[in-house]
């Protein structure tokens, strides 16, 4: 039965005038950056003759493998996002879940269903932890997270030592052949199983943001938090099961890297970047640093425009020291873009 | 063994004396060998200048159209980095293996694609048998580690009851457990003890966890940086703590090492020569390709600077050095 907090969440989000056509415009927006973006790459492959090599086979299966990954972290910072909050530890997130299902699994030797159960509790309780202080204890999430994220880079270390050297250790994750294959094995040509694992990921997030109540409850506690409490909201649940959903996108982002490249470094935790990166496709692909604003479809579009960049930039034999100029200039100005349109929002 | 590595060094350094001063014919005139470089740290590190410098060098030299790129210390954007070459056209890729098999699958698909794969600064622990690369070109971390360890010996006279602080970057990765390796092996028999701690790369940051650690451990009488960014900070560290003068070396050089060696503050550093590490893969890929020459693993650094014979390595710091 559908609440007043529902309906106020659904009114909000769908069928406000203003709302709905910016909303629109948002998922447009990023689409018609996306197909632009495709349109260059796909005119530089015939003025060069080929030479180009961005849809080459080889070239699409690297981007079939790395983009899933950067999408279904950033699929879960992006939630957090709408529902008003940050989250910057899911680099530990991503690299601890790692390392617990990799010892479970191997120096336990518990069977891997088991291993992946503890992993993904693993990444529950950190959600949870990061939610209860954010919620309950009303530290900002940008603090409560960035304590986390220290926190995590500690626990990454203990739990990666090498007892022979007594160090912390890279850790091999090596799983059964058919669980390999089905998580990122090759399907067809430059298709992998990772894009099936971040379609099945955007398929449920786009469910729960736009067709279950939770959603209409995330838009709302993100887009006014004051309001949503009025209507009857719970905001500090709302805000608890969307800091789990990102911990748990982390996690499972994770697996699917540790899977893929069999081992597991103690140092991505520290010097990835991941955290950023996620937070950055999340901006870029619309949703707001405010709360409230956001898609899926947006989301996954940033993060593959994020990773599109630095790919072509390889491609194109760029000079190194621009790489990072690159990217964070188009980070800017999706931003700056975002901006814009929340004044208009306003007015 | 050590004949042999010692022949293949003499036929690689004829190599490149012939390729730069006796060869007929121009750069320009040669088939372009398309080779991609891929850096395993990050962009602005001092100890990389020498290798870019080395590997465009080479570049110029022979012909080549190199792609020079960092990995950003990520295995993952490393195996990504070398599929991309693959994709490319790439004639060779030249990485780093930080970790022991991340890397394994992507280089057994450049080797099923027919690229030249040449490993530089870190290699497999296993060597050849652990990765199918052709050849690595780099320092042999045990060895090296030996002889600094003996200098501050045989320097500083450490002897039973001495404690020397390991400090390096990231402990977990092959050169640092080598190295250590290295370092302990003569260490231990003349009864020194050692323990290791992480710095990251952040000469800041390294400084505070350094002096921290010499505060909290007054045990400890000498210290050998396993990296760069250690050694660089040991002396600074050592005065923040109040201990000035303490028996120091280590690795690599920098501008500010050389400094310390020069004024005889640090005692020596193991020089893995990263020009070297940029200009041999680079020249190794061009000759395979176009004559067939197989390239050949190549021991960098075992070259020991010490004020005595610092002069050329401070003035060519940051190019050559």
């Amino acid at each position: 039965m559908e609440t007043n907090a529902d309906r106020a969440g659904r009114r909000y989000r769908d069928q406000s005038g203003l709302w709905a056509r910016f909303k629109a415009f948002q998922a447009v927006s990023i689409v018609a950056v996306s197909i632009g973006f495709m349109g260059i790459l796909v005119l530089w492959t015939v003025l060069t003759g080929g030479d180009f090599k961005f849809f080459t086979a080889g070239n699409l299966s690297v981007l079939s493998q790395q983009i899933p990954i950067t999408a279904i972290a950033a699929i879960g910072v992006g939630i957090l996002m709408i529902a008003g909050e940050f989250d910057i530890s899911v680099a530990g997130t991503f690299t601890l879940v790692a390392f617990v299902i990799a010892i479970t699994a191997g120096d336990w030797a518990l069977p891997l269903a088991v291993a992946l159960l503890i992993g993904l509790c693993v990444a529950v309780m950190i959600g949870l932890v990061n939610g209860w202080i954010t919620c309950w204890l009303g530290i900002p999430s940008f603090i409560a997270t960035i304590g986390m994220m220290f926190f995590l880079r500690g626990a990454v270390r203990f739990v990666s030592v090498n007892p022979e050297t007594d160090l912390p250790d890279s850790l091999l994750f090596v799983s059964p052949e058919g669980f390999k294959t089905v998580m990122t094995g090759q399907v067809a040509g430059p298709i992998y199983a990772q894009l099936f694992w971040l379609a099945l990921v955007a398929v449920v997030a786009y469910l729960i943001l736009n067709r279950h109540r939770l959603g209409n409850h995330i838009y709302t506690a993100g887009g006014n938090q004051n309001a949503a409490v009025s209507i009857g909201v719970n905001v500090r649940r709302t805000k608890l099961v969307a800091f789990v959903i990102c911990a748990l996108t982390a996690g499972f982002a994770g697996l699917l890297q540790a899977t893929r490249i069999t081992e597991i470094e103690p140092s991505y935790a520290t010097i990835s970047g991941l955290e950023l990166k996620a937070i950055a496709a999340a901006v870029v692909g619309g949703v707001s640093l405010y709360g409230g604003r956001g898609t899926i479809i947006g989301i996954i579009l940033g993060a593959a425009m994020i990773d599109c960049v630095d790919n072509v930039l390889v491609l194109l034999n760029a000079p190194e020291t621009i790489f990072k100029g690159i990217l964070g200039a188009v980070i800017i100005l999706a931003v700056v873009l975002n901006n814009i349109v929340s004044r208009r929002e306003v007015s | 063994m050590r004949r042999r590595n010692m022949f293949k060094a003499a036929l690689s350094s004829a190599s490149v004396v012939a390729a730069i001063s006796g060869s007929p014919v121009v750069a320009q005139e040669l088939e372009t060998v398309k080779v991609t470089f891929i850096q395993h740290c990050c962009s602005g590190a001092t100890f990389f200048q020498p290798m870019q410098f080395g590997a465009e060098e080479a570049a110029r030299l022979f012909n080549v159209e190199l792609t020079y790129v960092n990995a950003d210390g990520d295995a993952a954007r490393a195996a990504n980095l070398i599929e991309t070459a693959i994709a490319e056209g790439q004639d060779a890729v030249i990485p780093t293996i930080t970790v022991p098999d991340a890397l394994d699958e992507a280089v057994q698909k450049a080797k099923d694609a027919g690229l030249i794969v040449i490993v530089q600064n870190i290699d497999d622990p296993m060597g050849s048998a652990g990765n199918a690369r052709d050849s690595f070109v780099g320092q042999n971390f045990i060895a090296s580690g030996a002889i600094i360890g003996q200098k501050m010996i045989d320097h500083y006279g450490l002897k039973a009851g001495d404690h020397c602080l390991l400090p390096v970057e990231f402990p977990e990765l092959t050169y640092a457990i080598e190295r250590a390796q290295g370092v302990q092996s003569a260490l231990e028999p003349a009864g020194v003890t050692s323990e290791i701690i992480g710095t990251g790369t952040v000469d800041a940051e390294a400084l505070t966890i350094i002096s921290q650690a010499l505060i909290a451990n007054p045990k400890i009488t000498c210290a050998i940086g396993l990296g760069t960014t250690p050694t660089t900070n040991i002396p600074d560290a050592a005065i923040e703590a109040g201990r000035d003068g303490l028996p120091n070396g280590g690795f690599d050089t920098n501008p500010k090492i050389m400094e310390n060696i020069m004024a005889g503050i640090t005692v020596g550093t193991m020089d893995q020569q990263p020009f070297w590490q940029g200009y041999l893969p680079v020249m190794f890929a061009a000759y395979e390709k176009r004559y067939g020459l197989k390239a050949v693993d190549f021991d960098t650094g075992n070259n020991l600077i010490e004020a005595s014979n610092g002069d050329l390595a401070l003035k060519w710091g940051g190019t050559y050095r």
